[in-house]
């Protein structure tokens, strides 16, 4: 894949959460920058969606929160006082929504790409390792409430 | 007299966000719920609504195989897909069964009751 596609890519999933987020909880979502992860391993606590998408190319988002926000995200779909389970919940329909809107926008500006989405799968827990298998990787830091939401988008262009 | 709503979504989530923001309308009331589009070809007979909020990806059978299902028995019932995704090629999918409205999700209450509002007056 060539640079400025891969940058087209992640800008939109960039864009994708800030817009998903600030409509559904009517906050702001700041990203902090974009880095190149050096790393095969991703390492995670709190509440985390995992989608991954194929076609042109394939990948996987992954959006790491803590529960405060994700609770916050649950209030904005219209739930009160969540469980744990109501938390993957919201997870999942975040992932889902953020996932989706930025395929929108990659299918619609990258003539050929037909990228399809696999259902989320949603996680709970402290000191999470994921692990990229031959894929690049790119790790974005958002800011909400003073709290901090990682999404990691790792890419992989397909013969 | 307020149009008849068949809320289809296999999340809760989104089904209690949809009642929630049909609620604020004195113009619409939920009929009922359905979590997948099985469910939702057989309360769509059983309930005749006047609209039916669809969701795309659902599990047992999908928005799309759905719609075409309850559109086959009642042409007159107005559907309004709700998805995540809402690329030309799923648009174009949708149009050829008959369905022209779409709502990308999130969605605020007032954007999906000015769409049904729209749906209306087609």
């Amino acid at each position: 894949m060539d640079k400025n596609t891969e940058i087209q890519v992640i800008q939109s999933f960039i864009r994708s959460m800030c817009n998903v987020f600030s409509t559904l909880t009517e906050k702001k979502l700041v990203p902090r920058g974009v880095e190149q992860s050096d790393t095969l391993v991703v390492k995670v606590s709190g509440v985390v969606v995992i989608v991954s998408f194929s076609g042109l190319f394939s990948g996987r988002l992954l959006v790491s929160m803590p529960k405060e926000l994700t609770g916050i995200i649950y209030k904005g779909l219209g739930g009160e006082n969540p469980s744990d389970d109501d938390l993957l919940l919201a997870a999942n329909e975040f992932g889902n929504m953020v996932a989706g809107n930025a395929v929108t926008e990659i299918n619609n500006i990258i003539k050929g790409a037909n990228i399809r989405l696999s259902p989320p799968s949603s996680f709970i827990g402290d000191d999470l390792v994921f692990f990229n298998f031959k894929m690049s990787a790119h790790n974005i830091l958002l800011d909400a409430e003073n709290l901090t939401i990682r999404l990691n988008v790792a890419l992989r262009e397909e013969k | 007299m307020s149009k008849k709503v068949l809320v289809v979504d296999d999340s809760p989530l989104v089904r209690n966000l949809i009642k929630k923001a049909l609620a604020q309308s004195s113009d619409f009331s939920v009929v009922g719920e359905a979590s997948n589009g099985k469910e939702a070809v057989e309360l769509a007979q059983k309930l005749n609504p006047d609209i039916i909020t669809m969701d795309v990806t659902m599990p047992v059978m999908d928005g799309l195989e759905a719609a075409k299902a309850v559109l086959s028995k009642d042409k007159n019932v107005k559907v309004l897909l709700l998805s995540a995704m809402g690329d030309e090629d799923l648009l174009s999918q949708a149009a050829k069964i008959g369905i022209r409205h779409a709502l990308q999700k999130p969605f605020k209450a007032e954007q999906l009751i000015d769409a049904l509002k729209k749906l209306l007056e087609e």
